[in-house]
């Protein structure tokens, strides 16, 4: 079916005229979309196909989210990442076409995040923290060392991209988790206090097909499952529920609130009753 | 105070910690909406939804309330900014558009964990907060802008948002008050900058995320060019706090100027790292005791709020950490990321690696930065390879006194800091590192007699 059959049958899309299939090219095979946002523009002629009726209708469903559509950009691309492990040309037109803007507008805006990959990625996606903090203590040493143990440098994949255990390793910056410093995560995912010796066990247990249990963080899925939850979409409600009953709290989170509890500390306490709020000044 | 104070032991420092932020982070569950309620969750809301909303906004500025993000701009002054159409009076203007508040979760400076956890474990307090601050500026659309790599944040805000759904704390007609509001989590993608208020609003408007010229000042023309609060997550939990305890109880904690409590969050080279919650004006030498104390080796340098604010050393151990008193210092409180290290951590290889940091994440809108960051990058570089001049010290100082107060936004100011400040107190052990080239693999040069290995001195 073609997509602009695909898009006639669905009530989502009746009242947003795409000017995408009218463009006329004997040449295309029927299964190419063509996109033409603008007039002026070269039509550039990008097979969407990958892109089904579910995902057209998530895309929808992000739009519907902000009062202007392009907002729905930045969620949008993990949105196609979540399908196709990376932005290709094809996401990149798909995006265009939900967001009525240029593929240039879209493109200019993937290539400005580090975390809209352009190739094709991993089943996980490693990254190292390689800040300051963490390089001290020893963030740079891990990073050496997987890179060294997987072969593969920064934002390269280890195995066939998209296969089972294949890695995709990336140095980060700061993940905001200094108090737990080395870090690194797996899918976003935290894994504390690392050593070279812990990360090349953790890489090896994912190649084997392992999932070993992140210390913060949900149980481990995979990169595309993450990216469609970053667009938004978090699965059944239990599905939900159990990912955020995960856990988030390491010792050093609660190291000073140990200390306190030890030690009697607490502020100072609040009047039993909210206190009056004060009186509005006249306004001339 | 009704802290227990320090007693005779030696251990107990003055001044001791104030968990409000905090308090509930080791409740079972702490996530959940049913433990927020428990602990008294939501109260503050009901009492907000009875007041005038300008109220609400006079009752932050008496409690001194600073932006938590940094910069520590008046919150309740922020809120005054946004125009509001006069009782009486024909709406127009940027007063008559809709109000956005939007909350800056891009938690990103290198050294900052605090609103990662905080979060993580009480997001139903930002929910609130968000609920009575966007009521004081008349929103009725509220986004938070979570940093996208933490997505178990994103994830529990997530849930959360639905548990205030459901009980009607979002929503149309929120507790019959005849307010709405709806809260829409929006991930980023990756990009220090968009912890620069207007960098993030463009990312959130589906852009790079690139500063605009201010002014106009996002108060009167942010999100969709329509009035808009950001604030940082930190700032507006505080908030059901200071409805519930009152501007008097907030002050009671900090200092005149720096009044509240404040997670310091400290990490490096100490025994206990982590969290801890104090009021504004504590000192390092306080914060080492409650963590314990170094680990391996003397404190060298530490930043009190983050690689931007300009590094200190253990001269300064006694500067009181509020706005004041860093800034007294030479450096900013920033976000209150307290980052130690001790004396096998060589400065000029910290302060490439912070540099290196800059280069990455500078957006490339302005020359100064963009250039600057990446030559800066390139002189430590080569100096860290032992192939750098005396010369270069020099160099470096002049490439940042054209990035600071020459760039678009702030990134370039912090970019320069570690290498401005860690001049400053450690010029000689740059001199030093180029003292004898051509020379490899000698770390020895820069500390010598040093026994421990030094961190990434590339040998």
């Amino acid at each position: 079916m073609s997509r602009a059959k695909k898009r006639a049958g669905n009530p989502a899309f009746t009242a947003r005229p795409v000017a995408a299939a009218a463009v006329p090219d004997q040449a295309a095979p029927s299964t190419l979309t063509t996109v033409q946002d603008v007039p002026v523009e070269r039509p550039v002629r990008v097979d969407t196909s990958v892109f089904d009726e579910q995902t057209w209708q998530r895309a929808q469903e992000i739009i519907a989210r902000y009062p202007r559509s392009r907002s729905a950009l930045l969620p949008m691309l993990h949105l196609v990442q979540s399908v196709q492990g990376h932005v290709s040309q094809a996401g990149i037109a798909f995006c265009a076409q939900q967001l009525e803007i240029t593929t240039a507008e879209v493109s200019a805006v993937v290539t400005f995040y580090t975390m809209y990959k352009r190739q094709p990625s991993g089943e996980h996606l490693v990254s190292v923290c390689t800040n300051t903090l963490c390089a001290a203590l020893g963030g740079d040493e891990i990073y050496a060392r997987l890179r060294k143990w997987l072969g593969v440098g920064h934002e390269e994949t280890a195995g066939q991209p998209g296969s089972k255990g294949s890695i995709t390793l990336e140095h980060a910056e700061c993940l905001a988790a200094c108090d737990l410093a080395p870090v690194l995560q797996v899918n976003y995912e935290f894994y504390d206090n690392q050593t070279p010796e812990s990360a090349v066990e953790l890489v090896d247990a994912l190649r084997r097909g392992d999932r070993p249990a992140p210390t913060r963080g949900a149980p481990l899925t995979d990169w595309r499952s993450t990216e469609l939850q970053l667009a938004g979409f978090f699965g059944e409600p239990q599905q939900l529920r159990d990912a955020v009953d995960a856990p988030s709290a390491a010792p050093e989170t609660l190291a000073g609130n140990q200390l306190a509890q030890d030690n009697g500390w607490q502020a100072p306490a609040m009047p039993d009753q909210a206190p009056p709020l004060p009186t509005v000044p006249e306004k001339k | 105070m009704s802290a227990v104070t320090s007693s005779a032991e030696a251990a107990v420092p003055e001044r001791t910690l104030t968990p409000v932020l905090t308090r509930r982070w080791p409740s079972p569950k702490s996530w959940t909406l049913d433990t927020y309620t428990e602990l008294e969750g939501y109260t503050a809301l009901r009492t907000a939804l009875t007041a005038q909303p300008d109220q609400l906004i006079q009752l932050l500025k008496d409690s001194g309330l600073r932006g938590r993000g940094g910069a520590g701009f008046p919150t309740g002054m922020k809120w005054s900014f946004i125009p509001q159409v006069k009782p009486g009076e024909q709406a127009g203007g940027p007063a008559a558009k809709p109000k956005y508040l939007v909350i800056n979760a891009d938690e990103g400076e290198p050294g900052t964990c605090k609103d990662v956890p905080l979060m993580m474990a009480d997001p139903h307090s930002l929910i609130e907060g968000c609920i009575i601050t966007s009521y004081a500026i008349r929103a009725h659309q509220c986004f938070i802008y979570v940093r996208g790599e933490m997505l178990h944040c994103n994830r529990r805000l997530h849930q959360a948002i639905n548990e205030a759904y459901q009980a009607g704390y979002l929503g149309k007609d929120i507790l019959g008050s005849g307010f709405d509001l709806d809260i829409v989590i929006h991930a980023g993608a990756g990009a220090y900058i968009c912890g620069e208020e207007t960098a993030l609003l463009d990312s959130l408007e589906g852009r790079r995320g690139q500063p605009r010229l201010k002014p106009p000042f996002p108060a009167t023309s942010g999100l969709y060019e329509a009035p808009t609060v950001v604030n940082n997550v930190e700032t507006i939990c505080s908030v059901p706090y200071i409805v519930n305890g009152g501007a008097d109880w907030f002050r009671s904690m900090g200092t005149e100027k720096s009044p509240g409590p404040k997670i310091y969050s400290i990490s490096g080279h100490v025994q206990r790292p982590g969290q801890y919650e104090a009021p504004l004006g504590i000192t390092l030498r306080e914060l080492l005791e409650l963590a314990g104390g170094m680990k391996g080796g003397p404190l060298k340098f530490w930043t009190p709020g983050g690689s931007s604010t300009p590094m200190l050393t253990a001269q300064h151990m006694d500067v009181p950490l509020d706005f004041e008193g860093a800034a007294a210092a030479g450096s900013m409180l920033g976000t209150t990321a307290v980052m130690v290290f001790n004396t096998s951590v060589s400065v000029p290889w910290a302060v490439m690696k912070w540099t290196e940091f800059y280069k990455h994440e500078s957006c490339g809108k302005c020359t100064p930065c963009r250039e600057g960051t990446y030559w800066l990058t390139q002189t430590l570089q080569r100096m860290v390879r032992h192939e750098g001049t005396a010369a270069d010290v020099d160099t470096m100082l002049d490439v940042c006194d054209n990035i600071v107060g020459r760039s678009f936004c702030a990134l370039g100011d912090g970019a320069a800091s570690p290498i401005i400040s860690g001049i400053k107190y450690f010029r000689q052990e740059f001199l030093d590192l180029c003292a004898k080239q051509p020379a490899y693999g000698r770390p020895q040069q820069i500390n010598p007699g040093s026994k421990v290995g030094l961190a990434g001195s590339h040998r």
